[in-house]
């Protein structure tokens, strides 16, 4: 399996899901070779918390080998963003000698640094015995389509985003590139939702028929977490309080969510409104509340810890994720886990499974502050809400999901071998 | 002999917009009026026109041997008259073959006996006075209330009303071992008669007729009059009790229903001693043969035949109260608009939709309703609800002069008969 930074490193959606998708396939007696990209050690970034070394991520979990290749590159990365890492490290790294060896550790830009993993991973994948390959999104696809050529083995490809998410469309034609050719190489595609494989069939063309859903199910260490202890409300006075987390940028739809707090303190003043994360887009969403005049109401808590996480959570009256346009969105399920009743966008993988949630178009402001006030004002509703949420949430698991992939697996090993036999 | 009585039920509500809480105070549009004269044409188009038009047709060629009986709500009258009054035809012309029992009920297909027996008494007076105008029927001896809720309370109610006959479902958790086929007295009545749903028969028909899962797939018309057979010597009526939108919306034209209903009555008068009764004539003919004690009120909805299709959980039972608190308020405001559509937020439907039992992933195919979720409905109704409340404030007593006079805005748009409305519609 090829993958990403797993817990306690911290780097996404990605990296939890791939934690515990291993962990529940090793349960149920799949072997996994992980084949992931860590940075140097002891190498820390703005958007990346502390590295650690890679054998001591899951020690508990048997039959799972983590394979780390030297990669610097990290799930969300955009071809600035890994720009902006490499200079750093070049210029934190002193060349001890004559020999300057920097040039050859890492790519100058993302893509080469893919290729560069690549041809890593590919190495180190010719002394493991396996019979499936299985590569988590594009940056993994080269790696995994040239174990593919060398061995003949099938190749599932699980798709968490796409360039249509991720750049909403305008995306670098490599990228596009990448990606369309794991698509097209790969035997059989998962994708986290109905939603993302509508994409990959209207964007890529691929054939439906390849394209299985599996949906993501709530990280297990979040929950271990969220159970481990109270985690208490915040104190924001006598005020009800609506609450966004998630990062800063143009697919979370952060504008829409400062527009819907306008409309709703048209009805009443006593809301609090916060928004927990950074990103690209956080000056200019500070800017929007203040022209709107109402940064009085809200709260920009910047970057937060898992545990402030909880502590939203906790203290929220109502949840909201306007997300323009949300592959799956495991966000929203975390907050319904403390039994906050969720709005979600329409534009969601996460909405084709929690039922018990109210939908919104993301553009509609009326609709979405029309919502909120109910919420806010009934307490039947949010009651219903928030017990029938937190209760179709605790029901999700992991082993359907991977009781998918295993029966994926089995599939398409039956027929590479008996194709072998012929 | 057995006699077979057929109960069909006819009702269609007054859907509500999703009335935002912006729309509070700004206009009264609470109902969706495309979409409701919409689904009164579709259904007229594939249940109650070509139904009612098979009912004559067989009434006809029978000599009045077939013969049912209608629950049609008042609401239901109300839309047909606006947006389909050829249905209203056909219905006029079932009453005058003279074979064909009208049975009383709440005009809003309404809950009120529950909440407020006033309500309760002026809807079905209500619909006593519709029935009259626009089928030409008279004060109906036959009652039946809402979703066949009942319980020896409202028996004991409804028989100092004057009604001769009751209908309630036969449902197991009450029937013990008594046998539905029987006419029956409520315990604490002593005239009225009481007619239970054999619920397997009705059921066979209006539920499994096409699931071809099923174990007696196909149900053609001897087996099926073979089992009202069977009852000889063991029952002396078979209460046949359904939606009538069973014949073309539950069960579509290909299933073979409607071939399925045009031989029934031939097959099952095969035997001379057998025929078909009204719930009246039913009363009339059979002696009451026990005493049926229901102290909490049953249903026909559901495995569970109880309340909790509507007042199962609190946004259901919040909502209701909340309506019903305001009845008095709203009543004494005198204005027509917002005492209307009260009226029609009585009807069972709202808090129906409002049910949560089985909205979860994997039975959302189970589950029709105008809303996008339970949810959804619940916010509509109480958008709608508290609308209704800030008009009728007595304290606001300048609004409702002006609403009295005609000047505030919110009459004058108001469309005032069917005709605007389907001037609205068609531009």
């Amino acid at each position: 399996m090829f993958g990403w930074e797993l817990p306690p490193l911290y780097a996404g959606g990605i990296g939890m899901v791939c934690y515990d998708l291993i962990k529940e396939l090793s349960a149920q007696g799949v072997s996994v070779t992980y084949v992931m990209p860590y940075g140097p050690e002891n190498f820390s970034s703005q958007t990346s918390a502390q590295v650690l070394i890679a054998e001591q991520v899951m020690p508990t979990v048997k039959n799972v080998v983590i394979k780390p290749v030297d990669a610097m590159f990290t799930a969300y990365d955009s071809g600035t963003t890994y720009s902006t890492r490499f200079e750093t490290f070049n210029s934190t790294i002193k060349a001890p000698g004559k020999k300057d060896f920097r040039k050859n550790l890492y790519g100058a830009d993302l893509y080469s640094e893919v290729d560069l993993f690549a041809k890593r991973a590919f190495e180190i994948s010719k002394d493991v015995e396996f019979d499936v390959i299985h590569a988590h999104d594009w940056m993994t696809f080269p790696a995994a389509i040239g174990v593919k050529v060398l061995t003949g083995k099938p190749l599932v490809v699980h798709v968490h985003n796409t360039i249509y998410d991720r750049y909403l469309g305008n995306a670098n034609s490599m990228e596009r590139d990448m990606e369309y050719n794991g698509l097209a190489q790969a035997d059989r595609i998962i994708a986290i939702s109905q939603y993302v494989k509508n994409t990959i069939i209207a964007q890529y063309g691929i054939n439906p028929d390849k394209i299985e859903v599996v949906h993501n199910a709530p990280n297990t260490l979040l929950r271990d977490r969220k159970n481990s202890k109270a985690y208490p409300r915040l104190n924001m006075g006598d005020n009800k309080v609506v609450l966004f987390t998630g990062r800063i940028t143009a697919q979370k739809g952060p504008e829409y969510f400062v527009q819907m707090a306008k409309k709703v303190l048209e009805k009443r003043k006593d809301v609090k409104f916060i928004m927990g994360g950074t990103g690209d887009m956080f000056r200019r969403t500070v800017d929007l509340a203040t022209h709107l005049g109402i940064s009085d109401k809200f709260v920009f808590t910047g970057f937060y810890s898992l545990d402030q996480a909880q502590s939203l959570y906790a203290s929220a009256d109502c949840y909201v994720m306007p997300s323009v346009s949300e592959p799956f969105g495991l966000v929203p399920l975390e907050a319904m886990e403390h039994g906050t009743p969720a709005i979600i966008s329409r534009t969601s993988g996460v909405s084709e499974v929690a039922s018990h949630t109210l939908k919104v178009d993301f553009w509609d402001i009326h609709q979405m502050a029309d919502k909120v006030l109910a919420v806010l004002q009934y307490p039947a509703l949010s009651e219903a809400l928030g017990q029938n949420g937190q209760r179709q949430v605790q029901a999700m698991n992991w082993s359907k999901p991977a009781g998918q992939c295993i029966g994926m697996y089995n599939n398409l090993s039956q027929q590479y071998y008996s194709q072998r036999l012929r | 002999m057995v006699s077979v009585c057929f109960y069909f039920q006819v009702h269609q509500p007054f859907r509500l917009r999703q009335f935002s809480v912006f729309d509070i105070g700004h206009n009264q549009n609470y109902f969706d009026d495309e979409k409701n004269a919409q689904i009164c044409r579709k259904v007229a188009n594939k249940c109650y026109l070509p139904a009612n038009r098979l009912m004559l047709d067989l009434i006809k060629r029978t000599n009045g041997k077939f013969r049912v009986s209608y629950s049609v709500s008042g609401v239901a009258l109300e839309q047909f008259e606006k947006y389909c009054p050829e249905v209203l035809d056909t219905f006029r012309d079932l009453y005058k073959t003279g074979a064909v029992e009208f049975i009383a009920e709440t005009y809003y297909h309404s809950l009120s006996y529950i909440y407020s027996k006033k309500e309760f008494v002026e809807q079905v007076q209500k619909h006593e006075a519709m029935l009259k105008r626009l089928i030409g029927a008279p004060k109906p001896t036959t009652f039946r209330n809402t979703e066949l809720i009942f319980n020896n309370e409202l028996a004991k109610f409804v028989e100092d009303m004057g009604y001769t006959a009751i209908l309630a479902e036969g449902a197991d958790h009450v029937m013990g071992w008594r046998s539905p086929n029987f006419v029956h007295r409520p315990a604490t009545c002593q005239k009225i008669a009481l007619l239970l749903k054999n619920y397997r028969l009705s059921d066979d028909v209006a539920f499994r007729f096409s699931n071809k899962g099923w174990t007696e797939w196909p149900l053609t018309v001897e087996k099926y009059t073979s089992w009202l057979n069977a009852y000889n010597g063991n029952g002396e009526t078979i209460n046949l009790f359904m939606d009538y939108e069973t014949f073309g919306e539950h069960q579509w034209e290909d299933t073979g229903i409607f071939k399925f209903l045009e031989a029934l009555p031939f097959e099952h008068l095969k035997h001379p001693h057998n025929d078909f009764l009204t719930p009246s004539e039913v009363a009339k003919k059979y002696p009451v043969r026990g005493e049926l004690d229901v102290h909490n009120m049953i249903s026909w909805a559901d495995l569970e035949r109880d309340l909790s299709a509507w007042l199962g959980n609190k946004m259901q039972t919040s909502s209701i109260s909340e309506l019903y608190a305001v009845e008095e308020r709203v009543k004494a405001s005198k204005d027509p608009i917002s005492i209307e559509a009260w009226h029609k937020l009585t009807t069972s439907d709202h808090f129906y939709y409002m049910c949560t039992k089985w909205f979860s992933d994997g039975d959302v195919h189970k589950y029709f309703n105008p809303y996008d979720s339970p949810y959804d409905s619940f916010i509509a109704f109480m958008n709608v609800l508290n609308d209704i409340i800030i008009r009728t404030d007595p304290e606001k007593k300048k609004l409702a002069a002006a609403i009295a006079k005609g000047t505030a805005s919110t009459t004058a748009n108001a469309p005032k008969t069917g005709a605007d409305v389907h001037k609205k519609i068609r531009k």
